[in-house]
């Protein structure tokens, strides 16, 4: 029998990731619990504000990306408008959402999970950091920093200011993009583009010594969701929701993302802040009424982000782009989806390369430089759901507003909760590969680091003072004893 | 000669009451070493992130300040964070040690830094500082003449007078 452990969120204190191990009573891992700690409250904070203002706020949910919630909710506004926005502001809005992919994938991919590829899973930790990637590869740490640069200085074209960027509004942009600053993003990409390509290349070389890792890091079959163009292009922006299995079945063809609700529901457990998106069709079935037994919800689990966008497209759409996803797919047989969250890395970097060479195309559109830009409108309806793809996923704003725009319910899905169920299975594939009786150590802790790093979480990045994410990991026995305590400061 | 010139970071979220407090205090310290002859960019972030060290590295300026809030702290504080050790992390979020020791490994750029802090403690979702925020700031002429007062003198011009 396991004993079941809640932990109170009340004493929790945000920003800390904390990780509870269960062990049975034979003193094999049982369960991993991923508890993530947020103030709730976001959702109600807004209640009462116009929806005109919901981009600006929104954008500071995520200091790394702004631009995300920009576009989520200034779809949903464009919605409460009832218009279409003009061509060229879209195509000003996917502009900035690439540069944001580009500069989000390159901090994550260099400096957050660089040490550990680059310079080995066992190597000293005392080395395994920013500082022993700048000895050992210079050039690759001021490679990261250029990559994400390029993304800011984008962004910071477009909207003004890289961090939270006022430019994206319901009803299209509010500044055009002159002909000098499209000179200015035409002469950085070259650079970028061949940044990437060495990065594709330093990975693959490495591949085969991360053979283990790619066993035990997030490796079982699950749904994948995001956005795809309606003939099944990869998607960043726009488009419809597309779910497929493992085995490669398209579950969900291409809902229309404002139908969300009819296919993804909510679960909530004691033990975390964070919620449990799930594919309700397979969590459901079956039941014909009936209430839910617990953890029903586990069997609708899917991942989102990088490796799911990559995995459901029926191609990328880009030269460069589409001859690495051939690549990749041969890391899983045929028809069948790379199922191993070890690769989101390598998906990473083909979104990375992907985004550049649509911006690429994009500054040479005649029509980018255009100054119709904003279409304006009063409120034609009193639902909005605004839904893009965040660097870690797909992303959900749904806003309620009355007569005079000012929200009366707010509800947002974030990306990094619907990979919720997968990091936790994540975790706990990883523990039950390390945990070796009842003591836990730095080699494990490194594990299951960055068995969460793979999902590139996006955890209390909302408040810089106390969000530093230090990371605590408990062994608990299966009467309830704590058996052992890990703890590394974030 | 020209001014000197500084580059501030105000850091935090503007949206989490106490957690905005570091683009108010860049605001206040900026204003306060403009009457004492320094310019000053301000720049507000929602946190540190590592391409800050090569803008700081590219940034021609004369010294770097970092405006923040600090969780229990008691009084406003300004310390000198050129040369210290920083704990390196594996978060989205970045000391300002960290990012200067990065500059200067990656970049050779090695300039004076200050931290200025105040303390916070309500960091629910609102855009207010709590009164102990507020109170902290009366220290920032102080600031203003340490970081004045280094900056001239590398410069050999004696700091002007404080208006304080």
């Amino acid at each position: 029998m396991t004993r079941t452990i809640t932990i109170d969120p009340v004493t929790r204190i945000e920003g800390h990731a904390k990780i509870t191990i269960l062990l049975d009573d034979d003193g094999h891992v049982s369960d991993a619990r991923f508890h993530v700690v947020e103030f709730r409250g976001f959702e109600k904070f807004c209640e009462g504000r116009s929806f005109w203002e919901m981009p600006g706020i929104t954008a500071r949910v995520c200091g790394i990306c702004p631009v995300s919630h920009l576009m989520a909710s200034a779809k949903a506004g464009d919605a409460i408008l009832g218009v279409s926005i003009p061509p060229t502001a879209a195509k000003l809005r996917r502009l900035m959402n690439w540069a944001q992919m580009v500069q989000s994938h390159a901090l994550s991919f260099f400096h957050l999970s660089g040490p550990d590829l680059l310079l080995g899973m066992d190597s000293d930790p005392a080395k395994r950091n920013v500082f022993g990637l700048i000895d050992k590869y210079p050039d690759v740490a001021r490679n990261g920093i250029r990559l994400r640069r390029f993304g800011q200085k984008v962004i910071s074209i477009l909207g003004g200011q890289s961090v939270h960027p006022a430019w994206t509004v319901p009803g299209g942009v509010r500044e055009p993009l002159s002909d000098a600053n499209r000179s200015v993003i035409r002469r950085m990409l070259p650079e970028a583009l061949d940044i990437t390509g060495l990065a594709l290349d330093m990975l693959k070389d490495a591949i085969d010594d991360y053979r283990d890792e790619e066993t035990m890091y997030g490796n079982f079959p699950s749904l994948f969701m995001g956005l795809v163009t309606p003939d099944g292009g990869l998607e960043h922006y726009d488009g419809v929701l597309r779910i497929v299995d493992s085995d490669g079945n398209v579950l969900e063809p291409g809902i229309s993302p404002a139908r969300y609700r009819e296919v993804i529901g909510e679960a909530v457990e004691p033990w975390t802040y964070l919620k449990f998106p799930y594919y309700k069709p397979l969590a459901l079935r079956g039941l014909n009424g009936d209430a839910p037994p617990p953890g029903y919800y586990q069997a609708g689990m899917y991942r989102v982000g990088p490796l799911a966008r990559v995995n459901i497209c029926d191609y990328a759409g880009t030269p460069r782009a589409d001859a690495e996803l051939r690549e990749f797919r041969r890391l899983a047989p045929r028809g069948k989806l790379v199922s191993n969250s070890f690769h989101y890395h390598y998906a990473r970097l083909i979104e990375i390369m992907y985004c550049l060479e649509r911006i690429a195309e994009t500054v040479e559109d005649p029509s980018i430089t255009n100054d119709r830009v904003r279409s304006h409108a009063a409120v034609n309806n009193l639902v909005g759901v605004g839904v893009s793809e965040a660097p870690r996923g797909t992303l959900f704003h749904e806003y309620h507003v009355n007569e005079d725009g000012i929200l009366q319910k707010v509800n947002m899905i974030i990306a990094t909760g619907h990979n919720n169920l997968a990091m936790n299975r994540t975790v706990k594939q990883i523990a039950q590969f390390h945990i070796n009786g009842h003591k836990l150590d730095e080699g494990m802790l490194n594990r299951v680091e960055h068995g969460i790093r793979l999902y590139d979480p996006c955890l209390s990045c909302s408040t810089h003072a106390i969000g530093h994410m230090p990371m605590v990991i408990e062994l608990v026995a299966a009467d309830g004893e704590v058996l052992d305590c890990l703890r590394r400061d974030g | 000669m020209t001014e000197p010139s500084l580059l501030i970071y105000g850091i935090g979220n503007q949206q989490r009451n106490d957690d905005g407090a570091g683009a108010f205090v860049a605001g206040v310290v900026a204003a306060a070493l403009k009457r004492r002859g320094i310019t000053s960019e301000v720049h507000l972030v929602q946190q540190l992130t590592p391409d800050l060290a090569e803008e700081i590295a590219e940034s021609h300026v004369d010294g770097i300040v970092f405006a923040d809030v600090e969780v229990d702290a008691i009084a406003g504080a300004i310390r000198s964070i050129v040369g210290i050790e920083a704990p390196v992390t594996s978060s989205h979020s970045w000391s300002p040690a960290l990012i200067l020791l990065v500059a200067e490994r990656l970049y050779g750029c090695r300039l004076p830094a200050w931290l200025v802090t105040v303390p916070g403690s309500n960091f629910a979702h609102g855009e207010t500082i709590s009164p102990a925020t507020h109170q902290a700031l009366g220290s920032v002429e102080a600031w203003a003449d340490v970081i004045a007062r280094v900056l001239l003198e590398s410069r050999g011009a004696a700091p002007g007078p404080s208006l304080a």
